[in-house]
């Protein structure tokens, strides 16, 4: 007998029964084809405001930009205030933006030397000041590997809960990855002291966008 | 309608019996001025924590059973100890799951198990105690009680009402003692270590004197201040509100 | 990882009276406590919250076998491939295979209390790999050989100076010579080390957190990113879980994680939490190509059908034993395994056995902050105590406090005999203690005189008293 079977013969008999009878097996195929929303904390009617007010608790920054098309005018401006090279690693998505030769980009997954990433979101949730990336949109490495990771977020993909950032992904297939982001990198290992940058990115930046 | 008042029946608990009857005579005094008759039947001994805890369901069961028997005609059975009236209320019917007779039996008890504190607040409606004792006082919040019992307003509002007593809180009073019955014998240096944040902290409050509602706690509490020379003197909370406080404190001798 | 848990006794001994350590612990104990009474008191829902997380993992547990395989076919839909080991040896040699086929010579590793339990580490070296914790804290007691002392900070006991100490004397390998003193520097100078250890790895290893049926999705919980970087840059990434953490849907994961952060280090959400479902798919340009879930039994189908089922519902989250006033006093390392404090107490004896865990439930006063705190209800203390009974049952019980029992009860349970021989030995001790007020000194009592006076009885009995009052 199979690891397998013998398992699935001990949590049976553990149970105290026998295999589900297929009555048993469609009630709990009815409640993962329409899975029960539980309990969810109040969040502000203000979902924009919630949202950034979270952000910034959880020390990731934010701005502001009127449409799409300002984005890397906003970017650079960024760039220069921190200090950083006008070179950035973006997702496809962002490709079609009215980039100026100011700014040198990539298409491609991150490398180590990469030090600024730009990603569009999928989504965001005002209740925890949280983005959602997937790798189906955007490759996982640009969330992780550079030191400044920036998010483009329209203000209609704020949600209230997460909830609704799974009834959306449920309308498509699951990537390989969803990141649920929520503030830059830190550690409290060392002397329970926050610190931010362990291994993941220093900086997360949001643009807003509308 | 009933034609008798209620009786009431007095679960001393083996500490009180063995090392301070005081206690017991307090309970008793503070049910009497509740206007509720109250006598101690005989049969008691322990209510079978020690045994429980130490996992011997069989003689637990057996103290069980003398306890319900002896209290059997009674309408409240009061102890004045959150962890030996959470045995009765909680654990008995734990005991005699296997039994429906008996677990019947062990429910019904149950319903009618209560702490001195919340028995006098929550039964006898008791706002106040005529009491004097013009001390800066702390209370400890025995985990039993709290947890279990819900003990937490009742000594306090209680204790608020004594004449001249000034309550004070420490922190951490809902954090262990220590004592844990037969732990604070297996593991004596990790229970010395958790007495001794507690012994901190009750000294933080400036405190002239520490109450509890259980007379584990307190003995383990008194141990300890009076090894590390501290002048703070630990009383039971009956003694308080009972006005029986002209005895030596817990630990104490006499004249001092 | 090495069983010391019949040594916990000596080890708490040790424990108490190391100064770096009783620091650590206090800083630590305040720190978790406040952040999680903040987080909670912001959310009104909290209370629905953990009555709706028992409800989940309690209807999941009634139906696990289902829950179990609708995930292995969505793991398998996605390209991956599901491993059920029954024991911690089987797990580990499925590990190695895996590892072995897929010529790694570097693998990495998020945090994983399963693969401490597996003693994954161990094994992998013994084969060749070599192996590189990348969670800072698990990283930090790697470089000093020492097992995790917390289930969510590893490194709790250890003093920012020892950390230096450690860094200066192991990465001088790297070129890297400076010793450094503060936080940032220390972080950084970790930063700098693991990432060329993320790029180099062939095969990445992490935990789970949870198990999502629904789609076939592992979940990971973490703050630094270095799980993320373990998960996506290697071609291959091998999920080390067990059985009891699947449930059902997207939704009810949401609702144990809002308990799972705040209950933990008191955040509403850590920087990351990441949902990994199969391999790298079509069009994407990075990810893992080999997606392996392994899942552990190890005596859970077990605990199933017995009194400990409600430990199941564990979500791993630590409150247990930062509230715990006897955790707080000694540390993780005395209890001599994994799995420390209350919830360590509970799950020790069950996966090394009872006779050698036997402490465990014992050394706790049952005053259940443990299950005033813990996110999922579940009822410590009553499982403490069943140890206890087992224990008792299978005759583990030392001979003297059996016979101390034994003797004790049978005094007990015969209350006029008793209360005979109480009043004497009372009259007795109250005559000797009267003066004084309490003994500095009791012998069969000696433990309890180490460190604490004995307060002398008041010297007759109340039933003596009550008894002459009845009869005047």
């Amino acid at each position: 007998m199979s690891s397998r079977e013998q398992i699935l013969g001990k949590i049976r008999k553990s149970l105290g029964r026998g295999v589900l009878s297929a009555e048993q097996i469609s009630v709990l195929e009815a409640r993962l084809a329409t899975p029960p929303l539980h309990e969810q904390p109040q969040v502000n009617t203000d979902l924009v405001q919630q949202f950034t007010q979270k952000l910034q608790k959880v020390g990731a920054s934010f701005s502001n930009v009127e449409n799409e098309s300002l984005i890397p005018f906003a970017l650079i401006a960024l760039l220069k205030e921190w200090e950083l090279p006008l070179q950035v690693v973006i997702d496809a998505h962002l490709q079609a933006l009215p980039w100026t030769d100011e700014v040198q980009y990539a298409v491609r997954a991150a490398q180590d030397s990469d030090k600024v990433s730009v990603t569009e979101a999928f989504a965001a949730v005002a209740e925890t000041g949280t983005v959602a990336l997937l790798s189906s949109h955007s490759p996982t490495t640009l969330n992780f590997l550079p030191e400044t990771h920036i998010v483009i977020v329209h203000r209609a993909q704020i949600a209230a809960n997460l909830e609704s950032v799974w009834e959306k992904l449920r309308q498509q297939a699951m990537p390989r990855t969803v990141n649920l982001i929520t503030g830059p990198s830190r550690t409290a290992d060392v002397e329970q002291t926050i610190q931010l940058g362990a291994h993941g990115p220093r900086r997360l930046h949001v643009i807003l966008v509308g | 309608m009933p034609t008798t008042p209620p009786k009431v029946g007095l679960f001393v608990t083996c500490l009180v019996d063995l090392f301070r009857p005081n206690v017991g005579f307090s309970a008793i005094k503070l049910i009497e001025q509740a206007g509720y008759s109250v006598d101690v039947p005989e049969q008691q001994t322990c209510c079978g924590q020690p045994a429980y805890n130490s996992g011997d369901v069989p003689t637990t069961r057996e103290l069980a059973r003398q306890v319900m028997t002896a209290f059997e005609n009674y309408d409240y059975v009061v102890a004045p100890s959150g962890s030996c009236a959470s045995m009765l209320k909680f654990h008995y019917v734990e005991l005699f799951k296997d039994n429906p007779v008996e677990l019947e039996k062990a429910q019904h008890f149950a319903q009618r198990c209560y702490e001195l504190t919340s028995f006098l607040t929550d039964i006898c409606e008791m706002k106040q105690v005529t009491a004097n004792f013009p001390h800066r006082v702390t209370y400890h919040d025995s985990c039993s009680g709290l947890r279990e019992m819900g003990i937490k307003q009742q000594p306090r509002q209680l204790l608020n009402s004594v004449t001249g007593l000034n309550l004070v809180e420490m922190k951490e009073s809902e954090t262990c003692c220590g004592f844990g019955g037969t732990f604070c014998l297996k593991y004596p240096d990790i229970s010395t270590r958790i007495v001794s944040d507690k012994v901190a902290n009750i000294h933080h409050t400036d405190a002239e004197v520490l109450t509890a509602g259980d007379l584990g706690c307190l003995m383990n509490m008194a141990g300890r201040l009076s090894r590390t020379g501290s002048k703070v003197q630990v009383y039971h909370v009956a003694e308080i509100l009972a006005d029986m406080t002209n005895i030596p404190a817990i630990g104490e001798a006499e004249g001092e | 990882m090495q069983i010391n848990s019949p040594q916990f006794k000596q080890r708490a001994t040790v424990a108490l009276q190391d100064m770096r350590l009783q620091k650590a612990l206090s800083k630590a104990k305040g720190g978790f406590i406040d952040k999680r009474l903040a987080a909670i008191s912001a959310l009104p829902e909290f209370e629905a919250l953990r009555e709706r997380g028992k409800a989940i993992k309690q209807h999941t547990l009634e139906n696990l076998d289902f829950y179990l395989e609708r995930f292995e076919s969505k793991v398998i839909e996605q390209g991956g491939k599901v491993h059920w080991a029954s024991s911690s040896e089987e797990a580990c040699q499925l590990i190695l295979e895996i590892s072995r086929a897929a010529n790694a010579k570097v693998i990495t590793k998020g945090k994983s209390m399963v693969g401490e339990e597996i003693s994954l580490n161990e094994a992998l070296e013994a084969d060749g790999f070599k192996v590189v914790e990348t969670d800072l804290g698990e990283y930090i007691i790697q470089l000093a050989h020492e097992p995790p002392s917390h289930i969510i900070a590893p490194a709790v006991h250890k003093t920012r100076e020892q950390i230096s100490d450690l860094f200066h004397e192991h990465h001088q390998q790297y070129g890297l010579t400076q010793k450094l003193d503060t936080v940032p520097e220390l972080v950084n100078e970790a930063r700098t080390v693991l990432r060329s250890q993320f790029l180099s790895a062939d095969v990445g290893i992490t935990g789970a957190n949870f198990l999502i049926a629904e789609t076939g999705s592992t979940v990971i919980v973490t703050n630094e990113g270095n799980g993320d970087l373990t998960n996506t840059l290697p071609r291959v990434h091998i999920v080390m879980t067990s059985i009891e953490k699947v449930v059902p849907t997207l939704n009810d994961a949401t609702t144990l994680l809002r308990l799972l952060g705040r209950s933990a280090t008191g955040q509403e959400m850590t920087s990351y939490t990441t949902f990994t479902t199969g391999v790298r798919r079509e069009g994407e340009l990075d990810g893992a190509q080999e997606f392996h879930v392994v899942l552990l039994d190890n005596g859970r189908t077990t605990m199933l059908g017995d009194e400990f089922k409600d430990m199941l519902r564990c979500i791993r989250c630590g409150a247990c034993m930062n509230h715990c006033p006897v955790y707080g006093s000694v540390g993780g390392h005395a209890y001599g395994w994994v799995y420390p404090g209350p919830m360590g107490s509970v799950l020790t004896p069950l996966m090394i056995g009872l006779k050698a865990a036997q402490d465990l439930p014992n050394a706790s006063t049952l005053c259940g902050r443990c299950e005033q705190v813990c996110p999922m209800k579940i009822p410590l203390p009553t499982m403490l105590r069943q140890h206890r009974i087992n224990a008792y049952e299978q005759d583990l019980m030392p001979t003297r406090a059996r016979w101390a029992l034994k003797i004790w009860a049978y005094f007990a349970k015969r209350p006029a005999l008793y209360q005979k021989l109480a009043s004497i030995k009372i009259g007795i001790l109250g005559f000797l203690g009267g003066g004084r007020g309490s003994f500095r000194y009791l012998p069969f009592a000696g433990a309890w005189t180490k460190n604490r006076d004995f307060p002398a009885p008041q010297g007759k009995t109340f039933m003596a008293q009550w008894k002459a009052r009845k009869s005047a």
